[in-house]
């Protein structure tokens, strides 16, 4: 299963912790798959459209990640969100 | 008794010397050392020499040349004490040294090139001797630092490091803009500051401590916000500026202006235990909207004020982005371009990504028209494409 972390900022939003393992050909899947746990994550992260938000980052093994990105059991998704704080 | 000639004499039985023709051939590639005095050294030395005084040559040279099988050529004023040192250099284990035949006086005489001190004071080139020990420094960086000019937008958190550690580096002008004063909650990590100065413009009490660690330094003052009207006349002039900001609208406009004064942005934001570092150097990399075209809405993105931010973190940013501008300054290493650096303090633990230049980028996609500056009030861009200007203002 492939791992997805999360930024600490979106830790509110959780009920099972920043680091979750995921099911999924693709990001879209994966992500499905985490919204049926942590149903308030789907806000943070998608839009009204359903795409990626504009200030979230999402990066499959270090590369920058799209919804239809592949994903492997391996893959570790890491998503990351803009800060403004200085 | 043994008197300095023969101790000289002694010596140079033991080492090479080297013509001055010969060493003119060689420039380049051999490191010179000048072992004479600053005074001395300033009144006109060898191309590419480095200064290290005879005193001081066994405790600074492995700064200076580490690698032991370095070919070295050292030299003084008439070639005396030149000898003594490459034969203390050979036995420290220097393998490949030897002295000038004739110090600078017959290079000079023979009419050969030389130059004088590359503009460091004694005062200065002590203060700096570390820097100017790194090779990837020396003087001519030195020197370079203190000419050269950075704008820190922001003297908090993140400014706060990173302005100390650019001043104490000797970077000759260091620009501040911020409109805030000092306040009692800004001392759990914003480290210019003191309880003397709190009501105080965080400008001028950056000036305070940043002249008071380094009188080299000139430190201007912007005690404004950063606007739409004044971020092109603000930010003009600067090689490098960091963006220590607090707000995600000041990151925009400075996004948008350092494309149309094509200045690189050292970028860092910091949330809580996390905090986030790269470098946008206009058109060789991504920009900050290639990253994030549009901030978060307001209900999603707390402020540090609301949320808290652990008192060291801007630390490590901060200083990050110092050594980041630094390196630019320099033009040495590998900058953060076309990479995003985040470090989290709870598991300690630092991730970089490899970000890329968005060639639908709404700011920078078309380098002929950067973004038109505009003003944003609060955390919401208008959805769709950012104005372009016809021309850079």
């Amino acid at each position: 299963m492939a791992t997805i972390i999360l930024p600490r900022l979106l830790g509110q939003a959780t009920r099972n912790g920043l680091r979750q393992e995921v099911d999924g050909e693709d990001l879209a899947s994966a992500l499905d798959g985490l919204f049926t746990r942590e149903p308030s994550l789907k806000a943070h992260l998608l839009d009204e459209t359903g795409s990626i938000r504009q200030h979230i980052l999402i990066f499959v093994d270090g590369r920058r990640a799209q919804l239809g990105s592949a994903i492997e059991s391996s893959s570790e998704i890491r998503i990351l969100q803009a800060v403004s704080g200085g | 008794m043994t008197g300095y000639r023969d101790l000289v004499e002694a010596a140079r039985a033991r080492i090479d010397e080297i013509d001055p023709a010969d060493l003119e051939t060689a420039l380049g590639s051999v490191t010179v050392i000048d072992v004479r005095e600053a005074d001395e050294y300033d009144q006109g030395a060898v191309p590419g020499a480095r200064l290290v005084p005879r005193g001081l040559l066994e405790r600074d040279v492995a700064g200076l040349v580490p690698d032991r099988s370095t070919a070295i050529v050292v030299y003084c004023a008439s070639g005396s004490r030149s000898v003594l040192a490459a034969a203390s250099l050979q036995e420290m284990g220097y393998g490949n040294v030897a002295s000038l035949v004739g110090g600078f006086e017959r290079w000079k005489s023979e009419g050969r090139a030389w130059k004088t001190g590359e503009g460091l004071t004694s005062d200065q080139r002590n203060r700096y001797s570390r820097h100017v020990l790194l090779p990837e420094v020396g003087e001519a960086g030195q020197t370079k630092l203190l000419e050269s000019r950075v704008l820190m937008i922001g003297a908090g958190g993140l400014g706060s490091p990173a302005a100390i550690y650019l001043a104490a580096a000797g970077v000759g002008t260091i620009g501040v803009v911020d409109d805030d004063v000092v306040d009692s909650t800004n001392l759990q990590r914003q480290i210019l500051h003191n309880l003397d100065r709190i009501g105080m413009h965080k400008t001028d009490s950056a000036r305070e401590t940043l002249t008071a660690l380094n009188p080299d330094v000139k430190v201007v003052t912007h005690t404004e916000r950063l606007s739409a009207e004044n971020a092109i006349e603000v930010m003009s002039g600067y090689d490098v500026v960091v963006d220590g900001g607090d707000n995600f609208p000041t990151r925009y406009l400075v996004n948008d202006a350092s494309l149309h004064l094509r200045v690189p942005v050292v970028h860092g934001a910091i949330f809580r235990f996390e905090g986030q570092a790269s470098v946008f150097h206009p058109y060789e990399g991504p920009c900050y909207r290639c990253l994030f075209p549009e901030p978060p809405p307001p209900e999603l993105a707390p402020s540090c004020a609301e949320a808290g931010v652990f008192g060291v973190l801007p630390g490590v940013i901060g200083s990050i982005e110092a050594v980041e501008a630094i390196k630019i300054l320099l033009g040495i290493g590998e900058t953060l371009v076309g990479r995003l650096m985040i470090y989290d303090a709870l598991d300690q633990e630092f991730n970089t990504f490899k970000i890329d230049r968005d060639p639908e980028c709404a700011a920078c996609g078309d380098p002929e028209r950067p973004p038109r500056i505009v003003q944003y009030d609060d955390l919401c861009l208008p959805s769709g494409n950012v104005e372009r200007s016809t021309a850079s203002a």
